[in-house]
C-alpha cells in the first residue's frame, strides 16, 4: 500500500471534522501562556469541572486522536500522509505548544502525537522517518486491517451502549446509575434475565449497560483478532495498540478489576440459568483476553525500540525502557474530561484503584527489565 | 483510501448501520441484515473488507444494517428495517444528510437494484419488512433481490443456536450472557415454528404471490449449512430449492474470508 495522497487523507480525516478543531485549537493557541496551562492542567491538580473547560478540553483530545490516527497511516503505509498546508501547521504549532505537549507528553501521556510531530518537523534522516523505511520497503498491503482498525476506533462514537458502558466504566454516572449497578445487575440472576428478555424499557440504564458490556467484549475481540492479524507487522500492531493505549495500558489495572468482578458477579447468575458451566468458561477466557491485551510491554515495546530515543519518556513511565519505574495512574484520550466532571460521584462498593493496581503478578515487570 | 468506496460512515439515526458508499454508484445497493444474536459485521466475519476490494462491486454501495435482536419482538425488527429501506432506498433527505459530501450532490442518482443479503432471523424480519412494503405500494420492491443464509422464515430453535454460539470459535464471549437468558425473550418466541409471526408471514406472503406482482418475495437463493440445527430446513412459498453447503453450520455458512470465498461469491453473483 502506498501512503496517502491529500484526498485520501482529508477522507480519513473527515469523521473528526478537521475545520471546526483547527479553529478551535487555533483560538487556544492565541490565549495567554498561563491560560493555557491552567485550562490543561492534570485533573489531579484542580478538578476539571467547569462546562466550558471540559468542551476544550474535549476538542483538544480529539485533535489529539487525530493525530493518533494520522501516525497510525503513517506506520501502515511507511509514508507520512500529505497533508493539507492549513492542517499541517495547525498540527505541528499544536503539537509543539508548550502547554500541548505538557498535557499530551506528561499529564496523560499518549505517545503517537510525538511521532508525527517529529515526521513533520525532523529531517529526512532523523530517527522518526528512518523508521518508516522499512515499512516503505516491506511495501505489503495493510488496507485491510486498516478497514477494520478505523472501523473500530470509530465504534465508541458510533455505537450508544458501547459508549456509555465506556462511561461507567470511567467513572461516570447517570442518575446514579454507575459501575456498581452494572455489576449488581450481574450478580443478580432474577435482575439480569427481567433485563434480558426485554422488561426494561429500551433506553434504560440497565439494559444499556448489559448490552454496551456485550458490545465492549466484541470491541476487545475484534482489537485482539486486529491485533493478531498485524502481528508480522509489529510496527503498526503497536501503532494499533497505542492508539487504544488510555483503555488498555492507562486504565489497564481497573480494566482488569472489573472484568475480574463482572466474571465473579456473573457465577451466581449463570447457576440460576442453569446453564452456566460453558459461560464460565468463555468469561474466563475473556478476563485472559483482557489480561493480554493489556500488556504494555508486549505491545509497545516494537514502537518504542523503533522509534527511540522519541518514546523514551513515555516508554519510562509506562515500564517499557531499561530504566524502569513503576507504572504512575496517568490517563489520556477524551474521555479523561468526562471522567473529571461526573454528574455525581460513585458512592459504592466498587472502588477504583486509581493509582496504585492491586497484585497482578502475571504482567508486573521487574526494575531494569528490558 | 479504498478504490472504489467511501470510508466507513453511519447511514441511520442510530449509528448502527454502516454504510460503504461508492465513489462512481451504478445504482446498485447491497444491504445486509444479520440475525439473531449476530452483529453487523461478525455475522458476515470479513465480507466487508472482500467486497470493498472487489471489482465487480465497485459501483455498488455496501450497507451492513445493525439492529437489537434479542430483546425487541420480531415485528417491532421489521418495522424498523422497513422505514430503513425506505428511507434508504428513496433517498430521503435524513439519509442523504449522512452520506458522502460527493454523494449528496450527485443529481439525478436512483437504486435500481437493490440486493438483500439475510441471515437467520434477519432474513424473516427482511420478508416481513418487504411484504409490508409491497403491500404499502412501494414500486422499488419490484428491484429486490434477496439472498437467504440460513433463513429462520419456517420457524427456528434457539435453544440449538445458544449451543452453537457456545461452541463456535470467535464468536463474541459474552454476548453468550444474552444467550443464556435470551431464550425467553419474545424475538425467540416469534422465531418458534407455531408462533403467530412465522404463520402469518407464511400465509400473507402466500397470498401476495398468488395475487401477481410481488416478485421481491421470492428468494433468488437460499443457501442452508449441511449440520444447521437452528433453523427448520424447509421451503417457503415459492422460492427455489435450497442449496445445502457441506459441512457448514447455522453460523459459519454466511461467514466470508479470504479462505472460504463462497459467501462473497454468492454476493457477487446476485450483482
Amino acid at each position: 500500500m502506498t501512503g496517502l495522497n491529500q484526498s485520501q487523507t482529508t477522507e480519513v480525516l473527515a469523521r473528526y471534522e478537521p475545520d471546526d478543531l483547527m479553529e478551535t485549537v487555533g483560538r487556544f493557541l492565541d490565549s495567554p501562556p498561563a491560560h493555557k496551562r491552567f485550562t490543561l492542567r492534570s485533573h489531579k491538580t484542580t478538578p476539571i469541572e467547569d462546562a466550558d473547560e471540559i468542551a476544550l478540553r474535549d476538542d483538544i483530545d480529539e485533535f489529539l486522536e487525530m493525530c493518533s490516527t494520522l501516525e497510525v497511516m503513517s506506520l501502515a503505509t511507511g509514508v507520512v500522509p500529505e497533508l493539507k498546508f492549513d492542517l499541517r501547521t495547525a498540527i505541528v504549532d499544536t503539537l509543539s505548544d508548550e502547554s500541548v505537549v505538557q498535557y499530551y507528553a506528561v499529564n496523560y501521556p499518549t505517545p503517537l502525537p510525538t511521532l508525527l510531530l517529529a515526521q513533520l518537523t525532523e529531517d529526512e534522516d532523523g530517527p522518526a522517518h528512518s523508521m518508516l523505511l522499512p515499512i516503505r520497503e516491506q511495501s505489503v498491503d495493510t488496507t485491510a486491517l486498516l478497514i477494520s482498525f478505523l472501523e473500530l476506533d470509530a465504534r465508541p462514537w458510533r455505537n450508544r451502549d458501547l459508549q456509555f458502558f465506556f462511561d461507567i466504566l470511567d467513572g461516570y454516572q447517570f442518575d446514579g446509575f454507575g459501575i456498581d449497578a452494572f455489576l449488581s445487575i450481574l450478580g443478580d440472576a432474577d435482575q439480569l434475565a427481567h433485563v434480558l428478555i426485554g422488561k426494561t424499557k429500551i433506553d434504560a440504564h440497565e439494559l444499556r449497560s448489559i448490552n454496551g458490556f456485550c458490545q465492549f467484549a466484541t470491541f476487545c475481540e475484534d482489537f485482539d483478532q486486529l491485533c493478531k492479524r498485524a502481528a508480522d507487522l509489529p510496527l503498526l500492531r503497536s501503532a494499533f495498540w497505542l492508539n487504544f493505549s488510555y483503555w488498555f495500558c492507562e486504565r489497564s489495572h481497573y480494566l482488569r478489576k472489573v472484568t475480574r468482578e463482572a466474571r465473579a458477579r456473573l457465577a451466581p447468575s449463570g447457576n440460576a440459568a442453569n446453564s452456566f458451566e460453558d459461560l464460565h468458561d468463555h468469561m474466563a477466557d475473556f478476563v485472559v483476553m483482557v489480561d493480554k491485551l493489556t500488556r504494555t510491554r508486549d505491545f509497545a515495546l516494537p514502537l518504542v525500540e523503533s522509534a527511540a530515543p522519541l518514546l523514551d519518556h513515555w516508554a519510562e513511565m509506562h515500564g517499557v525502557s531499561a530504566t524502569r519505574r513503576r507504572r504512575r495512574g496517568t490517563r489520556s484520550t477524551r474521555r479523561r474530561n468526562r471522567r473529571d466532571h461526573p454528574p455525581s460521584r460513585r458512592d459504592g462498593n466498587f472502588e477504583e484503584a486509581e493509582s496504585e493496581p492491586e497484585a497482578l503478578p502475571e504482567i508486573e515487570i521487574e526494575e531494569g527489565e528490558h | 483510501m479504498l478504490p472504489h468506496h467511501y470510508l466507513d460512515a453511519p447511514i441511520d439515526a442510530t449509528g448502527e448501520s454502516i454504510s460503504y458508499l461508492s465513489r462512481n454508484p451504478d445504482g446498485r445497493v447491497i444491504v445486509f441484515v444479520h440475525g439473531f444474536m449476530g452483529d453487523k459485521f461478525a455475522t458476515w466475519h470479513k465480507m466487508h473488507e472482500e467486497l470493498v476490494r472487489e471489482p465487480t462491486a465497485a459501483g455498488t454501495d455496501l450497507i451492513f444494517y445493525g439492529y437489537a435482536s434479542v430483546q425487541p419482538q420480531a415485528l417491532a425488527s421489521a418495522g424498523l428495517l422497513r422505514q430503513f429501506l425506505h428511507e434508504l432506498v428513496t433517498l430521503t433527505p435524513s439519509v442523504k444528510a449522512r452520506m458522502h459530501p460527493a454523494r449528496q450532490s450527485l443529481a439525478g442518482f436512483s437504486y435500481s437494484k437493490i440486493i438483500i443479503v439475510a441471515h437467520s432471523l434477519g432474513a424473516a424480519i427482511t420478508r416481513r419488512a418487504l411484504l409490508d412494503l409491497h403491500k404499502g405500494g412501494a414500486t422499488w420492491t419490484n428491484y429486490v433481490s434477496l439472498l437467504l443464509f440460513a433463513p429462520a422464515h419456517r420457524g427456528a430453535q434457539l435453544a440449538e443456536l445458544r449451543k452453537e454460539l457456545v461452541h463456535q470459535s470467535g464468536s463474541s464471549i459474552i454476548s453468550l450472557i444474552s444467550a443464556f437468558f435470551s431464550l425467553r425473550s419474545q424475538a425467540s418466541r416469534d422465531l418458534e415454528r407455531k408462533s403467530v409471526f412465522i404463520r402469518q408471514l407464511k400465509s400473507e406472503t402466500a397470498a401476495a404471490l398468488t395475487n401477481g406482482s410481488a416478485t421481491c418475495l421470492k428468494a433468488r437463493k437460499v443457501i442452508f449449512g449441511q449440520k444447521d440445527s437452528v433453523v427448520l430446513i424447509e421451503r417457503f412459498c415459492d422460492d427455489p430449492c435450497e442449496a445445502i453447503w457441506h459441512g457448514h453450520n447455522h453460523t459459519s455458512v454466511c461467514k466470508a474470508s479470504p479462505q472460504f470465498t463462497d459467501p462473497l461469491r454468492e454476493v457477487l453473483n446476485q450483482l
